[in-house]
């Protein structure tokens, strides 16, 4: 298991690298063809040119790679590595100036406390639903889950975010707020059209329900799929010969057996969060990691898109390897080697 | 009120109504189908057998014949839908099983009938060590604690012979041989004293040293505890030397009933002669294997005749018009569903 462990750990090397270099290049061209962007701190004037350069050099723009469009900047790219790798540094951001390891420390929590919310969704809600729709095999409930998770699955989470918001956030709450008089924290909370730094949990339940509804559909319809096929199984016939009652024949040896696939996607899941989070909080504008980058896409930060692409990727990753080896946990046939 | 209490805490609580002087079990004209899309799947027409304590039934019959749904039926496992009762009694001690509530059906399984199947590793849980597998038992239906039940688990390996108990009580099922597996799946049913062990095919997917070895045993611990065995298997080899009865089964029928001496010495169904001669042979090595020729019929479409009359050597017009012959007396002990037994058997 440990050396299993290394060995994964040492595949994250290339993948990271692999990412990080294709954000390097793109931001590097980005330079490379729209120019520096350090010149636009200085707005409509024309800073000196003594200034502009000692400046760009502080931002670690001065390379003279990021003049020659198309170049690769590999010594740039070696540096940055050895920068966030070796000495932790991220870098700058330009517009406020800051670390970006502040940047990233004041924007991680939103993100983190979206994503429980949106786990807690998918995982609660995917698991019930998919479980009833297999108990239920055939049957009213089990019909509505299927053509649900259908409509769920095929609305795409940038639609379905602004529907939310436009329909609960503005609609239903300006009903509550101007007609009913609701409560601040129910109005302007639990229902707002936009995150609120006043309800730092209520005002995060919506986006994160939109969050989790990504995943929350396939979670049930595997969880279905999976119940149905472990219902099947030999060795529920043998629970059941047993003379075990129904409770512990599904609760114990058909649901266990059926949870193992399923854990796996909510672990992956998560992962997947991590893309959505940054439409969602695009959309309800909260201030976490994936807001941070659409700015930083908007406003050209290479040191902000990188430093909190990392993060990202990295997050991913060991999620990947941790989904991996609860697998094993999981499932006793399963060892590696 | 304390030989009650003490034969409960062995064999669990007793059913209501039974009487300890009628047939251990006794099956009367079952039927079973399966409502697929396909049609309605006749899958049992009427089968009727009784077993005792301490006797070996075995039940003998071509792949599909519904030998397992029979046994299904019996334990009140099978799956439904698709599959249906549609008729007949299953009489525990004289008890029909079928008119009493779910948790009297659960109660029996429990403590009085037990089921071996016949594919050992997919029958166990992959998940749970076999110390668990066993265990529970013990503890659900017994009321015993975790550890006391892991004890039970462990004497009960040894019991099937299994080497090391104690260290491979925590092994996964994957983690044993196919003989060994099977041994863990007769420990399980043997857990809890059934008065019935329903044997499906225990032995199909082992190789054929270990089949002896996984026969001999349930043979002795089932002449130990007086037990009654109902053996499925569809190997005439494999039951001659356990069985004391054989019943052969053709497309959901008992086609003949005879003790196993008479059926190797003189068969008097035209399917059984025909099995036997199936049977490879070393004296006859390097001769033509006398296969039987044509399929069994599609249980969703049964001929009106007997439905072994496509495929018979016997067969007259009398056997595909009129309705499947009963099963006529032969000799006491002896019965064959043949209008031509007499000759299928050479008698005159
Ligand atoms: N769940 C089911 N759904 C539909 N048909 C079934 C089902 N189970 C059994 N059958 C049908 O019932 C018939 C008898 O099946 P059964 O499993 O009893 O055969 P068997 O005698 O045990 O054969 P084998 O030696 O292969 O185990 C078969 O034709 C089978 O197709
Ligand atoms: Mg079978």
């Amino acid at each position: 298991m440990g050396r299993y462990v290394v060995r994964r750990l040492l595949q994250f090397i290339p993948t990271v690298l692999g990412t990080l270099f294709l954000l390097h290049y793109l931001t590097s061209m980005a330079i490379q063809f729209g120019g520096n962007p350090v010149r636009s701190l200085f707005g409509d004037r024309t800073p000196p040119e003594e200034q502009l350069r000692q400046m760009t050099e502080q931002f670690g723009l001065g390379d003279p790679c990021l003049q020659q469009k198309g170049n690769p900047c590999f010594g740039l790219f070696w540096e940055r590595m050895q920068d966030i790798f070796l000495r932790f540094d991220f870098g700058q951001s330009l517009a406020p100036r800051r670390d970006v390891t502040d940047v990233l420390a004041d924007a991680l929590p939103y993100t983190i406390k979206l994503t429980i919310i949106a786990f807690i969704v998918e995982a609660v809600l995917g698991l019930a639903a998919g479980v009833l729709a297999g108990l239920r095999n055939g049957k009213f409930s089990d019909y509505v889950v299927r053509i649900v998770t259908v409509l769920m699955i095929s609305v795409p989470i940038f639609v379905s975010a602004v529907l939310v918001q436009k329909f609960v956030g503005v609609k239903f709450g300006n009903w509550l707020r101007q007609d009913l008089d609701a409560p601040e924290w129910l109005g302007r909370g639990l229902f707002g059209a936009a995150y609120k730094a006043e309800f730092p949990w209520l005002s995060l339940i919506l986006p994160g329900i939109v969050l989790g509804m990504l995943t929350l559909a396939s979670t049930a319809r595997l969880t279905r799929g999976s119940l149905l096929e472990n219902l099947r199984a030999d060795y529920v016939r043998t629970a059941k010969a047993k003379g075990l009652t129904t409770n512990r024949v599904i609760g114990v040896h058909t649901l266990r057996n059926s949870l193992i696939p399923v854990v796996t996607t909510l672990g992956l899941s998560i992962g997947g969060y991590m893309a959505g989070a940054v439409v969602t909080e695009g959309v309800f504008r909260v201030p976490g990691v994936g807001f941070t980058i659409l700015k930083a896409i908007a406003t050209g930060e290479p040191m902000v898109l990188i430093g909190l692409t990392t993060v990202l990727v990295l997050v991913y990753l060991v999620l990947n390897l941790f989904v991996d080896l609860l697998y094993a946990v999981l499932d006793p046939r399963i060892r590696y080697e | 009120m304390a030989p009650t209490t003490e034969v409960q805490a062995r064999f669990g609580p007793s059913i209501p109504g039974t009487d300890p002087s009628a047939p251990l079990l006794a099956v009367e004209e079952l039927r079973v189908e399966f409502r697929t899309r396909a049609g309605i799947a006749k899958a049992i027409n009427g089968v009727s057998f009784e077993v005792n304590s301490g006797e070996t039934l075995a039940i003998l019959g071509e792949s599909g014949c519904g030998k397992s749904v029979t046994a299904q039926a019996i334990m009140g496992i099978l799956d439904t839908p698709p599959g249906f009762i549609t008729g007949g009694q299953i009489k525990y001690r004289g008890v029909d099983v079928l008119k009493r509530s779910k948790e009297e059906r659960r109660q029996i399984r429990a403590n009085k009938i037990a089921m071996v199947f016949q594919d050992a590793l997919s029958s166990l849980n992959p998940v749970f060590t076999v110390g668990f597998q066993l265990a529970e038992l013990f503890r659900k239906h017994r009321g015993m604690t975790r550890s006391d039940g892991k004890k039970r688990a462990i004497e009960l390996l040894d019991l099937v012979n299994i080497p090391a108990a104690r260290q491979r009580v925590n092994d996964f099922p994957h983690q044993f041989s196919g003989g060994m597996r099977q041994r863990v799946m007769i420990a399980m049913s043997l857990a809890l004293d059934p008065e019935l062990l329903i044997a499906d095919e225990p032995t199909t997917a082992l190789d054929v040293t270990v089949q002896a070895q996984i026969m001999n045993l349930l043979a002795d611990l089932q002449r130990e505890r007086n037990m009654g065995l109902i053996l499925i298997t569809h190997d005439m080899g494999v039951v001659a030397d356990v069985a004391d009865r054989i019943n052969v089964m053709y497309a959901g029928r008992i086609v003949e009933k005879a003790p196993v001496f008479d059926i190797y010495a003189k068969p008097s169904h035209p399917y059984t002669k025909a099995l036997l001669e199936s049977i490879p042979r070393v004296d006859l090595k390097g001769q033509q294997l006398n296969v039987i020729k044509g399929l069994p019929p599609n249980l969703t479409q049964i001929p009106v005749g007997c439905s072994f009359s496509p495929r018979c050597r016997y067969a007259q017009d009398v056997c595909k018009a009129d309705p499947p012959p009963p099963l006529y007396p032969v000799q006491p002990g002896i019965s064959s569903a043949c209008h031509f037994w007499k000759e299928v058997r050479g008698d005159e």
